[in-house]
């Protein structure tokens, strides 16, 4: 549906050059809903935009449905675009126009009669549960709904494809979710293929079948959302992946107001199950076992695209070998275990 | 009453016809000039927000010519411009003199200035807006007018309320050097016969007209701000 390869995008600003893009090629599939995640200034928001050539990358190729559409002239682009809606951050509606009029932006442009116009904004904003709010202007809207109006205007010429930049980055939790089930609705009803980027791994985690990390310009690592959850292979990722479980909490139980750590003895470990591995009693046999003492910090599950990862914060006591006698066991048992240094204190 | 006005203001009394008259040709004057200035600046305003940095036809080299012309014409005294432009004036209407004279310098005067203006006002279309509005595969032309002039206007309003008082100024200058209008009027008698009446009651019709116009303008601007 969607292909890039070897895109480069080199930014010369009075601060210097900055390359945006280094070599990334991403293949989005039809049906797929793809997240791009990465800290900000890792490039995601160029690459989305080399996907509509909104941003026109400085080599490389950009394939839409096969069509190579980097050699298009002004036109064939706009036709292009048509079938390629778009989702921004920040809403980017029309301040001065009322929910319909935004709505109905790009039917007027393509010339529809008013007749069909009206159907088809009434259908759309039915679509994303805006019906009441039609002579409303975005002032006087939340900020999800404003961003409802803007996936109905980006919907409206009936794309394939929806590109998300952030959508979801200026709206709360609450709001983000009910954006996510949205996004999600209209990938299975409509068949549309989303690209989004983001850099929350908890929107992943919730809609993405497929994920690509970016750091620096470049992708180091993508694929199925599941695999990357529980297998991360670069640095990067597992520090998105800690994003999830880590929590203030951790913090909290460890270390005394004032800072001191809390507990003198043993070994501070994350550690993560995945799928049916959690329902095993690996502690009680890595006790029993391995004669340790584990107390767990800190603990929850989340569920990713509809399997659950568990993770767990344990402090192990013990004899040196005995305690990595069990992080052997652990790891056997396909258990992801993290040692955590308490003692820097700045790791949580 | 009317004795009493008559001890009061006897020259405006006197010459109330041409006071009249006078309020007439400057309403026309700036109406006219208003008019040219406005379109003109619309254009240049536009021309200069779409070649700027990031606009949509990116254009250095035109942007910073027409941008020096604006700024250098705008800095120029109005009373100098005038005499500047006296052979022009006479070549494209005939005379350099009266209403037809003075509206050719008034609206070289005022082109600049409202061109900043309507620049100002545009180049604040929020560029998210456009971003998407590209994303729908919306030409330029079409951008520039159903996306750039739509949300600027309230600022467009406000630029065109300001120019008009601006030109009720200008007008008033031109006709110190042969112009007509309320300027005109009110130097040849309040000011070159010391007629105070006359200088005063110009004055607070001035102040008159450009309070209605303002209040007006502010009325529309803040009825087109959603």
């Amino acid at each position: 549906m969607i292909e890039l390869v070897g895109l480069n995008k080199t930014f010369h600003t009075a601060a210097g050059e900055v390359a945006a893009l280094k070599d990334v090629s991403l293949k989005v599939d039809k049906g797929d809903i793809y997240g791009v995640v990465g800290f900000s200034g890792a490039g995601k928001s160029t690459l989305i935009r080399c996907v509509n050539l909104l941003e026109k990358p400085d080599s490389g190729s950009v394939k839409i449905d096969g069509r190579e559409i980097t050699a298009y002239g002004e036109k064939q682009l706009a036709k292009e675009r048509e079938g390629i809606g778009m989702i921004f951050q920040h809403f980017n509606l029309l301040r001065n126009k009322t929910v319909f009029e935004n709505v109905a932006f790009p039917l007027r442009y393509a010339r529809k009669n008013r007749k069909e116009i009206e159907k088809r904004v009434g259908e759309l904003l039915e679509l994303v549960d805006l019906s009441d709010k039609t002579s409303a202007y975005p002032s006087q809207l939340s900020g999800g709904q404003k961003q409802r109006v803007a996936i109905a205007r980006a919907l409206a010429m009936d794309p394939k494809i929806l590109l998300s930049d952030e959508a979801t980055s200026a709206l709360d939790p609450q709001t983000t979710e009910s954006i996510l089930q949205l996004l999600k609705k209209l990938n299975e009803q409509l068949g549309l293929t989303i690209l989004l980027i983001t850099h929350e791994m908890d929107v992943v985690r919730r809609v993405c079948n497929k994920v690509a990390v970016m750091e620096k310009g470049s992708i180091v690592e993508s694929g199925d959302t599941f695999r990357l959850f529980t297998q991360p292979q670069s640095d990067i990722t597992r520090r998105f992946v800690d994003s999830l479980f880590r929590s203030e909490a951790v913090g909290e139980v460890l270390y005394e107001p004032d800072g001191a750590p809390r507990f003198q003895q043993g070994r501070l470990f994350h550690l993560l199950f995945v799928g049916d591995r959690a329902t095993d009693p690996h502690i009680a046999r890595a006790i029993r076992d391995y004669r340790t003492d584990i107390s767990i910090i800190f603990g929850n599950i989340e569920m990713v695209q509809g399997k659950p990862i568990g993770s767990l914060y344990v402090l192990i006591d013990g004899q040196e070998a005995d305690i990595d006698g069990a992080i052997e066991y652990f790891r056997r048992e396909g258990i992801r275990a993290t040692e955590i240094d308490t003692r820097g204190g700045d790791d949580l | 009453m009317s004795e009493y006005l008559s001890t009061l203001l006897p020259h405006v009394i006197t010459y109330q016809e041409e006071l009249i008259a006078s309020i007439g040709e400057t309403f026309q004057m700036v109406l006219i000039a208003g008019a040219f200035s406005v379109t003109l600046g619309l254009i240049l305003g536009t021309i200069l927000t779409v070649t700027d940095t990031g606009g949509l036809y990116e254009n250095r080299w035109v942007f910073s010519v027409l941008d020096k012309i604006v700024n250098s014409i705008r800095s120029m005294p109005f009373v100098i411009l005038i005499a500047l432009l006296v052979t022009f004036t006479r070549w494209l209407v005939g005379t350099s003199l009266g209403i037809k004279g003075a509206i050719v310098p008034m609206v070289f005067g005022s082109v600049p200035f409202t061109t900043r203006m309507i620049y100002q006002s545009l180049i604040e279309t929020d560029r998210g807006v456009i971003e998407a509005a590209r994303a729908m595969g919306v030409s330029r032309l079409y951008i520039i007018l159903h996306v750039i002039y739509p949300e600027s206007r309230p600022g467009l309003i406000r630029a065109l309320v300001t120019s008009i008082i601006s030109l009720i100024g200008l007008s008033a200058m031109a006709g110190t050097v042969g112009g007509g209008g309320l300027g005109s009027f009110a130097i040849r008698y309040g000011y070159t016969r010391y007629w105070q009446d006359i200088t005063v009651v110009t004055v607070i019709i001035l102040l008159i007209i450009i309070n209605i116009i303002q209040s007006i303008g502010n009325h529309l601007a803040a009825r087109a701000t959603k």
